[in-house]
């Protein structure tokens, strides 16, 4: 019985401190984004028709996790499409660090009606290569 | 008791919902007063003189016709008889955000001396993060040589905004340059003892010149020309008058036009076409006395970089008119002038990607630098 009720606050313990990870990684996150991102994605994630993709209810973005991580790291040249739409802009890397990456990553999947919580780690994006 | 703590309850509420409206309320803006236009006719094209390049911050034509063009990434590229070549001995770039390898720019006596001017993102220094700085140096064979740092911009500083950087040389020989605001509105720009947010003047080694605006006032720093700018890559001597022009960006509307003049204050961020990227506002004020007015504002934002007139004869129909390239709405910006004012601004090249500098080259022809893409020249249709 202690086992059990151990074992379950250790578990609530743990949920509780991932969530408030993502919540604090997402606060981080807001900052960089208004910093690097906001000139040419915009306050509300919607981008600008034709030059810069759309972060907000984006599927290129919910579904291709790697490859926007990927984007953040080492810039995005050549085009994909986002909603339907074809982008062929270039975004230069930004030179942000590792965890400036998960937090900005974290912060764009959980704003404007995105939702994801699987958090974004300073070590899953160390992985991510060219 | 119970009811009076109500109605102060909704009290509250009702303020809170007035202050939240108030808050959330875009801030009104008056457009342009001179629209873009598509142009009606065009006489001109494009050729793509160089290929594949990522962010072509700056270029600069030597003698020889060759192009020297940096990649905002920290490389220096040589561009001759068709091959590039990475110059070796480039400076270390701080590269992040908005900073990285910037602008080039030859001495006006380059044939005699062999000095290039260029302006970088550095690390140099104190602090984490970079600020801008000012170098220069002579290239032998693929190598730069007899490196100089001119200038350097403190504190270093984690921001990604707003490095500025052009450079341009007036009809004395002076070296102007612009360091933007480093994302820091309101501690730069109007503080005459902090870098940031100004264009400044030095000689060409670098020295102080004597008559520079705030060299008697105590830890100015001195080098500086004009301030209260935000952001500003475009810099370029009127051929006409020899005064310097600058354009600037703004936050979301009230990019500016402005011709520099000594110890003069262009107002970032006290007055502003501009507002707030979320559309609130950060001024009501438009104008102020003692305060620069700018020549043109843009509202909505074009994002302008790069800038130059049109002198030589082979563009007829835009001799005496200023380019600017537009980030934003990728094409390239004609405003006609009269007597200092904007009276006509077109559209060219609708659509060619992110104009991030335009240069008209030693040989009169018209150059553009566009991301993701190269270097395209404008030449007449036959």
């Amino acid at each position: 019985m202690h086992l059990i009720l151990f074992l379950s606050h250790l578990i609530m313990l743990t949920s509780y401190s991932q969530s408030s990870n993502l919540n604090t990684s997402i606060e981080r996150g807001k900052e960089i984004y208004s910093d690097f991102c906001i000139t040419c994605h915009l306050p509300n994630g919607e981008g600008v028709e034709n030059v810069y993709p759309p972060l907000a209810n984006s599927d290129f973005l919910m579904q291709n996790r790697e490859a926007s991580i990927k984007a953040i790291k080492y810039g995005q040249k050549g085009e994909i499409i986002v909603n339907g739409k074809t982008y062929n802009s270039y975004m230069a890397p930004l030179g942000l660090d590792e965890d400036e990456i998960a937090d900005v990553m974290n912060y764009i999947l959980n704003s404007w009606g995105n939702k994801n919580d699987s958090i974004i780690t300073e070590e899953e994006v160390s992985k991510i290569k060219k | 008791m119970y009811i009076k703590s109500k109605n102060n309850m909704k009290h509250i509420h009702i303020l809170l919902v007035i202050i939240f409206i108030s808050l959330n309320t875009c801030a009104q803006q008056t457009d342009s007063e001179v629209k873009a236009q598509e142009p009606t006719t065009i006489n001109y094209k494009t050729e793509l003189i160089v290929p594949d390049l990522d962010i072509p911050w700056g270029m600069a034509f030597l003698p020889d016709g060759s192009i020297l063009i940096t990649e905002k990434s920290g490389e220096l590229i040589h561009f001759k008889n068709g091959l590039k070549t990475t110059i070796e001995a480039v400076p270390e770039v701080y590269v992040r955000g908005q900073g990285g390898f910037m602008d080039i720019k030859l001495h006006p006596n380059y044939k005699n001396n062999g000095w290039i001017y260029f302006s970088f993102a550095s690390a140099e220094g104190e602090g984490d993060g970079g600020n801008t700085a000012i170098m220069r140096a002579k290239l032998d064979g693929n190598t730069l040589i007899e490196n100089q740092l001119l200038y350097k911009a403190k504190p270093n500083s984690k921001r990604g905004q707003h490095f500025g950087s052009r450079i341009e040389f007036d009809n004395s020989g002076y070296l102007y340059f612009s360091i933007g605001d480093r994302g820091e509105r309101d501690v730069n720009p109007q503080d005459i003892t902090r870098d940031g947010g100004k264009i400044y003047r030095l000689y060409d080694d670098g020295k102080l010149p004597e008559d520079n605006p705030f060299v008697n006032i105590p830890n100015a720093k001195k080098a500086i020309y004009s301030y209260g700018h935000r952001n500003s890559q475009g810099l370029i001597k009127n051929p006409e008058t020899g005064a310097i022009w600058e354009h600037e960006h703004g936050p979301r509307g009230g990019d500016e036009i402005n011709i520099i003049q000594k110890g003069k204050n262009y107002g970032w961020p006290v007055i502003s076409y501009g507002i707030n990227y979320s559309g609130t506002s950060f001024t009501d004020i438009t104008e102020k006395e003692g305060m620069e007015q700018p020549l043109f504002y843009w509202v909505p934002s074009i994002a302008p970089s790069g800038l130059t007139f049109v002198s030589s004869d082979k563009y007829p129909d835009w001799k005496g008119d200023l380019l600017v390239g537009s980030l934003k709405f990728e094409y390239l910006e004609r405003l006609v002038l009269r007597n200092n004012k904007v009276i006509k601004r077109e559209k060219l090249l609708n659509g060619i990607g992110r104009v991030r500098h335009v240069i008209q080259g030693s040989d009169g022809y018209i150059y553009l630098a566009v991301e993701g893409q190269g270097i395209y020249k404008i030449v007449a249709n036959n």
